[in-house]
């Protein structure tokens, strides 16, 4: 069973008096458990409706949305489900302790462990006890998006939906976040991240979906898998003599590697997995070549925001 | 993660027992019903003569006998309110049901004035008790309903004839009240 | 009916100065003019007027703070969201009246004044009457309306129901005139529960009024609840 399935999905708002906007337009999806995927696109792409229609806070023109195979605003589904809002609007006089107890009851999890759980919650996103005597209207941005994630977390929830998750977090949060978001993935948590942040989106998640307009443009999968294509960029040394007669698109070949081309001092190769990756990278070594630095060719999620970007 | 050999979902509609929008249907047929039959009362009730309304109409107001309602006023240092009416007179009865009866007006009443109900009894009686006799005469009442508000033991009084209006019947009597303060009154000719 | 929800709506009530001040003044003062009055008669209707305080914006503003949403990301059903927000502010009212009524008593026969038991379980379950019934308008009018725009929608159609009534009261336009009390009869429900302790026939119009407006009231805010798109982020 897949965990979120989107099919034929088509949304409009009326906006006031103006022209009905068709914020998504025969969307398709789905995510397998356990998967983590990112949405990405421009602002008005119709993200956060998407995002709306995943959780059950909207309603489809027409179309079908399933989570775990029920409706998204069942009861059942909603159980199993955590939620970071893009801007986490909260009851100022609550204490952080409050909030996540608050969450705590709504969620229907046992009075018996609240305190632990909650105590616990603090401590997995790095927030002090002294924290979370606070009232929340103190908190600092970095300080609520960690609660947040803190509640989301809240009764181990098998399907996780973070709306700019590290937006306002400083450095040590976001590796705190990557770590976090880490463990859910081994434990087999099913995670839909909605962000700007392309560089973390394409770190975390397995797949990519980008939209515009209402459409989904493209599927990116980002994560090297073993059987996920991906390109590698290998540096040369600009100070070491190359020896002769040595074609860079021969030894690709030779590989069943890719060459696309040579941009001094980088060269882009395709790698069908991480077997023929290594066997690349073998095989210029042998052939003597000043191979100083390889990586994972970063950018790739950009170039579908520029016009005509894509491949 | 490779995908599992699951079956695909079935696409029919997901049970909706547990879903977090379950209308309740129940409510919403009583609703229904409860505002028939409201709207029906009301249509049933504003065909009804006001005679009978008033008849039926619990008067709200604790009126006490004139002797009571001088005694009191002097303690209280409070105004009294005469109610000068009779059972035949429709005005009257309209005063009791939509003034008299309403909770809020009789509240309002009970303190801005101590308040005493004259019945003129001469039609049904041929005449009527002493006392009520001359306080007709005294405040120089020949039309029903007369409301009188007088200070206890002063000459002034405030007085008026005909209903007007529950509303208006009520800002008369408090402004009245006002005017027969000592230290405030005007001398006002009865 | 979630008493996560009723306990927490009822903290957060707790914590608006505004609101707290009104709720004394509503409590003080009535209870005051009752003492020196020597009469139960001032505590009448103070119901209506404290469940005012207490649920105004009690769904309004939690969709412009946009807390709502995060609130039905739980496993929260929309009707029990509803109730909930009714229960505590009807249930709270009663309970501050009933203890107002029994000071007020208190006092009362302390200063000689006679009290009856009969008066005194009238003024509180008319009061409670109150309370739930106008709970329940408000309600209704809060899911459809923002912030604190049920007080507002409340009292223009009180007044304009008052003014237009008695405009068709001198032009004698009876329908009309039976619809502005329509109106001001169910923005601020009220019940006379004299014929229960003592007699006097049972006011049907009345109660059929009273029971409409607050079962509508409540189907009213449900199904909007249940229907309602969550206004997201306009992405």
């Amino acid at each position: 069973m897949t965990a979120i399935l989107v099919e034929h999905v088509t949304k409009t708002y009326q906006r006031g008096m103006g022209q009905p906007v068709r914020a998504l337009d025969d969307v398709s999806l789905s995510v397998e458990p356990g998967e983590t995927l990112g949405i990405i696109g421009p602002n008005g792409a119709g993200k956060t409706t998407l995002l709306g229609c995943m959780l059950g806070f909207l309603k489809p023109d027409s179309g079908l949305v399933r989570v775990e195979g029920g409706a998204p605003d069942d009861l059942e589904v909603r159980a199993a489900t955590g939620y970071l809002p893009e801007r986490l609007v909260l009851d100022r006089w609550m204490t952080g302790v409050d909030f996540l107890q608050y969450h705590h009851a709504l969620a229907g999890l046992p009075a018996a462990s609240r305190r632990e759980d909650c105590a616990a919650a603090l401590v997995r996103v790095g927030l002090e006890p002294s924290q979370g005597e606070l009232r929340v209207g103190r908190y600092s941005r970095g300080m609520l998006q960690r609660l947040g994630l803190a509640q989301a977390l809240l009764g181990k929830p098998r399907l996780l939906f973070l709306d700019e998750p590290i937006s306002g977090v400083d450095p040590a949060g976001v590796l705190l976040f990557r770590k976090i978001l880490g463990d859910l993935s081994r434990e087999g948590v099913t995670l839909v991240i909605n962000s700007h942040q392309l560089a973390e989106v394409e770190r975390v998640c397995s797949r990519v979906v980008f939209v515009k307009a209402g459409r989904i443009e493209s599927i990116e999968t980002t994560r090297a898998g073993a059987s996920h294509a991906r390109v590698l960029r290998v540096r040369l040394s600009a100070d070491v003599a190359w020896p002769a007669g040595v074609s860079l698109a021969g030894i690709a070949a030779g590989t069943g590697a890719l060459f696309h081309e040579w941009v001094a001092p980088d060269a882009r190769f395709t790698v069908e997995d991480d077997a023929s990756a290594t066997r690349l990278l073998t095989a210029l070594l042998s052939a003597g070549l000043p191979v100083i630095e390889v990586a994972p060719e970063e950018g790739r999620l950009e170039r579908l925001f520029t016009p005509g970007g894509g491949r | 993660m490779p995908p599992t050999d699951a079956p695909t979902p079935s696409v029919t509609t997901a049970p909706r027992e547990s879903s977090s929008r379950r209308d309740p249907r129940w409510l919403f047929v009583l609703a229904a019903l409860l505002l028939i039959a409201r709207i029906a009362a009301q249509v049933v009730e504003s065909r009804r003569p006001v005679a009978d309304v008033a008849a039926e109409a619990q008067d709200l107001v604790r009126w006490r006998t004139p002797a009571q309602g001088a005694a009191e006023a002097k303690a209280l240092a409070k105004p009294v309110l005469y109610d000068f009416t009779a059972e035949w007179c429709p005005p009257c009865q309209r005063m009791k049901a939509e003034l008299f009866s309403n909770p809020q007006s009789a509240q309002v009443l009970e303190q801005m004035v101590v308040p005493v109900r004259v019945m003129d009894r001469s039609r049904e009686d041929g005449q009527n008790i002493a006392v009520v006799d001359s306080l007709q005469r005294f405040y120089r009442v020949d039309a029903f309903p007369t409301l009188v508000v007088a200070w206890p033991e002063r000459e002034e009084y405030q007085s008026t004839s005909g209903y007007m209006g529950a509303e208006g019947t009520l800002q008369w009597i408090g402004q009245s009240a006002m005017k027969v303060r000592p230290g405030l009154s005007v001398p006002v000719r009865p | 009916m979630n008493p996560t929800l009723v306990l927490t709506f009822l903290r957060q009530r707790a914590t608006s100065p505004m609101r707290m001040i009104l709720m004394l003044m509503l409590f003080g003062g009535p209870l005051m003019l009752a003492v020196l009055t020597r009469s139960l008669t001032p505590l009448a209707g103070v119901a209506a007027q404290l469940v005012l305080v207490l649920v105004a914006g009690a769904i309004g503003q939690d969709v412009s703070s946009g807390v709502l949403q995060l609130t039905f990301a739980r496993p929260v059903s929309r009707p029990s969201y509803v109730i909930s927000r009714w229960l505590a502010a009807s249930l709270a009212t009663t309970a501050l009246v009933l203890v107002q009524v029994l000071l007020a008593s208190v006092a009362l026969i302390w200063r000689g004044a006679p009290v009856g038991a009969a008066e005194v379980a009238r003024i509180v379950l008319e009061n409670a009457a109150m309370a739930f019934a106008g709970a329940a308008v408000m309600i209704a009018l809060s899911s459809f309306v923002n912030g604190l725009g049920d007080l507002g929608i409340l009292f223009l159609g009180f007044f304009s129901a008052q003014i237009l009534g008695a405009i068709a009261g001198q032009m004698h336009w009876d329908v009309v005139a039976m619809l502005a009390r329509f109106v001001s009869d169910t923005l601020f429900p009220k019940i006379d529960l004299r014929w229960l302790f003592g007699g006097g026939a049972v006011p049907w119009a009345e109660l059929a009024a009273w029971s409409s407006t607050l079962t509508l009231g409540l189907a009213l805010a449900i199904w909007r609840m249940n229907h309602r798109e969550l206004s997201y982020a306009a992405d």
